[in-house]
């Protein structure tokens, strides 16, 4: 039976239908081919078995030297090992792999052989010490991966310090995986030399001592107290190891700075905040990692106490930390610290960190709590904003406006004015909606005239709403060309053309009159004909300029027109004598 | 989120960690320069055979291994050249080799004719003398003590501070372990000692700290005090601190193993115990030689800011890693009652702070005037601070791994003999019965030869004794 715990959850996908290969971290590198079945090994179904798993195994650990662990190409070798695994343990037991130099050996079968040092698992266990590995058949898919995990960290990262490859595993602590290591190196007993032999005795081991006072003065201590066996319970001792458990270490770090600040903040102490401030950025990288903003709050309080300016700066006023940071306010798990005595440092970073995760993903879960902060910060910062809402996505655009309409209100007629430089419909609605409520000077007609080329309809009419209160006589000519020339195309509609006629009459007043007087009663004769000659939006546009025109020749011609109107300009006369008797339009 | 998805997450996490842990100095610099002086040292072993030693040839690579040797130097102190089977450590860190230098005979060959398996360079070194060890290595071994030859011929030749060690082999985990071997004992005693001076130098010489020898001798001792039964006592010739340091060590990784911490808390805890006294190793006020100014040496830190002297230093070590934040909490907070109103000390912390008063309490003792306490006197007299100073169930902890009669204590019996505590409890039955050796006998003479008392079969202890009255 196969391993329940290795089997996969869901079905391995199929390598065949897998789509093309992901881009490889660094393009560079050579890209190593998950169907080439490497060298084939094991002269035994038992060991071609095996010589598969390893070969998986061996791909899976150099795979993120190439990728990045969340690159698809990696979830293809995963899945590749945990097949290739459970066939080998499935069918055939326990794998017990004797470790050499360039080889591993399967009860005296060379079942995997690689040469080159970069590319050998062989070689990465038995320079690291590892000389016999076992893995039992009913090794867990977490075991497995927690031995992946220690040979890619090998493999990937240059090296840590403290950890070699069996501390590593030792610290590991399998149930399922069992190995032999060589951990040290002693002299040979064979020797008939005994020890060492040295060279002159100038330079004989000198070390430094510690003070002949060291640990003095003890404390004082009372009379003895006779000593007896006492049993420590079981549920005390499991306390006290929880305390060295991987999960204490956040808080240790936290204590950690706390302990050292207190003695940088200690005048007698020799302890600069220079000396500590790398290890702070050690800490503050493992808290950010582990998404502990509890720690990075108490990182913040302690760095706070002694220095408020260079030191929070050189920690925390980085583009990469605030984008951490805000990781951990948007998955609400944030900490009043953070958002209250952190971010309010460094408004800057706040907005650029905001704006980017909004560019990403607009409409994210944490879209609000992004517009949140930059509606608190954008204040302090307003440029990186005003630029974001001169430049974004229609759809940024329009969140930004709304935020700068509400905190930075003195800035939002100039940049709608901006705004109706771009293209997009959605935008320039949004900028004709707000300048409509903004105070504004003629210098406007001259950015809105190019909108009367837009293809958007309502665009172009918000365009003439606008033109209606800041026109000039060089608008008014904008305008009747505009009539004239898209008049009788199909996106011009009944309400543009209206809105253009009532702009021109408001603008203009006579010149307009006169105008649409001559579409709706021509004095040729063969302009009486206007029915047929005068295109209908633009009659339109006369009957609605008329209609907002004071004096009673507008109304004459309009009920002149009625007669010989069709329904829809009937209609529209209608409405324009309701108009002007409802606003007292007469004699102006 | 599938199996797979949930691996990539766990893999990304564990390499993010493990990039935050990496010291990109040390590690690069040492393999880097470690590989390049071998290859050239190895080089110039296998010029000696084609051109004469006189030949110009050797001046360049000589003045480079030189110059690598003296950089070495100046990073970690000795440098020590370690060829274990076919593979090569500089100062504990492997160091790649390219087998294609080897040109058919290895450089195991060349030394190994020498019965040497290790060199170490403990000053710095001239060319001049670089190209006389070269010579002493190519000529012919001596038949019968080779090592030992070598050494006389290079010190002939002027070539001094070279220590030459003898075969090295690998030894398998648990390979020794299952009988006490008192050989082994003393080795693995004096390889601590070794450890914790050698890192109290590099601190006070500001050096690189490299913590990979510290965690292969806390190895060392958690496999030979599993069979041990007592504790190993120092070497002669050690300075005092490190003596004290591996005892304090010891004690605590005999707390460790009692409340089950796995193997890699003991080593972190058995590092932390053998580095915690390193403030002392600093120079407070030392002011470099400038503009005409003699230097000046500084002074070590009193007790009060020992602690955060230690801490300071141990936190030059670059690299996130659980091991050093351990490290340092431990040597920041290790005098910390555990009762303590500002926080509650580390774990490692209480656990040193009870066994640094108790070696303390038998090094220096307690009163007017200080008398060093017997270890039985010690524990029973810190026994009345647990709770406190000490925490309850670590202190208890140790007091039932100790005894009443903590190995080291001297002890009167019924019949006048006086005999030495050996070993740790071995039953809660026996807790207050030791083995013991027999220091004098009946008529207070030393006896003849070692002789053993099982408390548990004979013997009254009718006293504790301080010290042994000569005479």
């Amino acid at each position: 039976m196969p391993p329940a715990s290795l089997a996969p959850s869901a079905p391995a996908p199929s390598f065949a239908a897998a789509p093309d290969p992901v881009a490889p971290v660094d393009p560079g590198l050579e890209l190593e081919n998950l169907d080439e079945e490497g060298p084939r090994l094991g002269g035994t179904p038992r060991g071609q078995a095996a010589n598969a798993a390893v070969l998986a195994l061996s791909r899976a650990c150099r795979s993120f030297v190439l990728y990045d662990p969340t690159n698809e190409a990696i979830r293809k070798f995963l899945s590749n090992l945990q097949t290739k695994m459970q066939a080998a343990l499935e069918g055939f037991g326990d794998l017990t792999l004797v470790v050499r130099p360039f080889e591993l050996l399967l009860e005296q079968e060379v079942i995997y052989l690689e040469r080159d040092r970069e590319r050998s698992l062989a070689f990465r266990l038995y320079k690291d010490g590892v000389r016999k590995l076992q893995i039992d058949s009913r090794v867990t898919w977490a075991e497995l991966l927690k031995l992946l995990e220690v040979m890619s960290v090998r493999t990937s990262v240059s090296a840590a310090q403290e950890d070699d490859l069996i501390t590593l595993l030792r610290k590991s602590s399998f149930h399922y995986i069992h190995f032999e290591a060589a951990e040290s190196y002693k002299l040979d007993d064979g020797s008939a030399e005994g020890g060492s032999a040295m060279v002159g005795t100038a330079v004989a081991r000198s070390h430094i001592e510690a003070p002949h006072d060291w640990d003095q003065p003890l404390p004082e201590f009372g009379a003895p107290v006779l000593l007896v066996w006492r049993p420590v319970p079981d549920e005390i001792l499991a306390s006290l190891r929880a305390e060295v458990a991987s999960g204490a270490l956040a808080s240790l770090c936290a204590q950690v700075m706390v302990g050292l600040v207190d003695a940088v903040a200690d005048p007698t102490d020799p302890m600069t905040l220079e000396e500590l401030l790398p290890m702070a950025s050690e800490v503050r990288d493992f808290l950010l990692l582990q998404g502990d903003a509890e720690g990075l709050s108490l990182l913040v309080e302690a760095t706070r106490r002694v220095d408020d300016g260079p030191a929070i700066a050189a920690l925390f006023g980085t583009p990469q930390v605030f984008r951490r940071i805000l990781d951990l306010i948007l998955r609400r798990e944030g900490h009043a610290a953070l958002e209250y005595h952190l971010l309010p440092s460094f408004p800057a970073l706040v907005v650029d960190a905001a704006l980017a995760r909004l560019k990403d993903n607009l409409d994210g879960s944490g879209t609000p709590t992004l517009l949140g902060l930059l509606r608190r910060f954008s204040p302090h910062c307003p440029e990186p904003v005003l630029t974001a809402a001169a430049q974004g996505e229609p759809a940024l655009v329009h969140a930004l406006l709304d935020i700068i309409e509400q905190t930075l209100p003195a800035h939002l007629s100039d940049l709608s004015i901006s705004l109706l430089s771009r293209s997009e419909p959605e935008v320039l609605r949004d900028a004709l909606r707000i300048l409509r409520t903004q105070p504004h000077g003629p210098a406007l007609a001259n950015h809105l005239l190019p909108l009367l080329r837009s293809p958007a309809a309502d665009v172009r009419q918000g365009a003439v709403d606008l033109l209606c209160k800041v026109g000039n006589s060089d608008t008014y000519k904008s305008l009747e060309l505009q009539l004239m020339s898209r008049g009788a195309s199909r996106d011009f509609g009944p309400d543009e053309a209206e809105a253009t006629g009532q702009a021109m009459a408001r603008i203009q007043p006579e010149a307009a009159r006169t105008l649409f007087v001559d579409w709706l009663r021509p004095k040729r004769l063969l302009s009486r004909i206007v029915a047929v000659t005068v295109p209908p939006m633009r009659l339109r546009a006369a009957v609605a300029g008329l209609g907002v025109l004071p004096g009673d020749e507008g109304e004459a011609v309009l009920r002149e027109l009625l007669p010989k109107a069709d329904e829809d300009l009937r209609r529209a006369i209608f409405s324009a004598l309701a108009r002007r008797r409802n606003r007292g339009v007469k004699n102006g | 989120m599938d199996d797979l998805q949930a691996a990539q997450e766990q893999l990304s996490h564990a390499l993010d960690m493990a990039r935050v842990g990496e010291d990109p100095g040390l590690r690069k610099r040492v393999r880097e320069d470690g590989e390049a002086f071998f290859r050239l040292f190895t080089g110039l072993l296998r010029m000696t055979r084609v051109h004469n030693l006189d030949n110009h040839a050797f001046d360049q690579p000589c003045s480079d291994v030189s110059a690598l040797i003296n950089s070495l130097h100046e990073l970690l102190g000795a440098v020590h050249l370690v060829l274990v089977e076919d593979q090569v450590y500089l100062n504990e860190i492997r160091v790649r080799r390219d087998r294609r230098d080897d040109d058919g005979r290895s450089i195991e060959d060349e030394l190994k004719r020498h019965n040497v398996g290790g060199i170490s360079f403990h000053s710095h070194i001239f060319p001049s003398q670089i190209k006389r060890l070269v010579s002493a290595l190519a000529a012919k071994a001596d038949p019968s003590q080779p090592r030992t030859a070598l050494a006389a011929a290079l010190a002939e030749a002027g070539v001094p501070g070279i220590e030459l060690s003898g075969i090295y082999r690998f030894v398998n985990v648990g390979e020794e372990a299952g009988s006490f071997q008192p050989e082994r004992a003393r080795d693995v005693a004096e390889h601590t000692v070794h450890a914790v001076e050698d890192f109290w130098d590099a601190l006070a010489s500001e050096r690189v700290q490299n913590a990979l020898p510290g965690r292969r001798v806390v190895t060392e001792l958690l496999d030979v005090s599993r069979d041990a039964g007592g504790l190993l006592a120092e070497p002669e010739g050690s300075t005092a601190h490190a003596a004290h340091a591996l005892r304090v060590c010891q004690l605590a990784l005999l707390i460790g193993r009692s409340l089950g911490m796995d193997e890699g808390e003991l080593q972190d805890l058995g590092l932390a115990a053998l580095f915690h006294d390193a403030g002392y190793a600093a120079h407070e006020g030392a002011v470099p030689a400038r503009g005409g100014q003699p230097a000046q040496p500084g002074y070590a830190p009193p007790y009060e800011r020992h602690t955060t002297a230690g801490a300071r230093l141990l936190l030059r070590q670059k690299g996130f890693s659980e091991a050093k934040i351990r490290r340092v909490l431990a040597a920041l907070e290790h005098h910390r009652d555990a009762t303590d109103p500002r926080a509650k000390p580390s774990l490692f912390a209480r656990i040193l702070r009870i066994t640094e008063d108790y070696d303390n309490l038998i090094r220096v003792g307690t009163g007017t005037p200080r008398q060093p306490l017997s270890p039985a006197e010690a524990l029973a007299r810190m026994a009345r601070h647990a709770g406190d100073r000490y925490d309850a169930a670590l202190f208890q902890v140790l007091v039932n791994r100790l005894g009443r009669f903590p190995p080291g204590t001297l002890l009167q019996l019924a019949d006048g003999r006086v005999v030495r505590s050996l070993t740790l409890v071995r039953s809660p039955e026996t807790f207050d019965r030791p083995l013991t050796a027999v220091m004098r006998d009946a008529q207070g003479q030393i006896p003849a030869e070692l002789t053993y008392v099982d408390l548990t079969e004979e013997g009254q202890v009718t006293r504790v004794l301080r010290r042994l009255v000569v005479g």
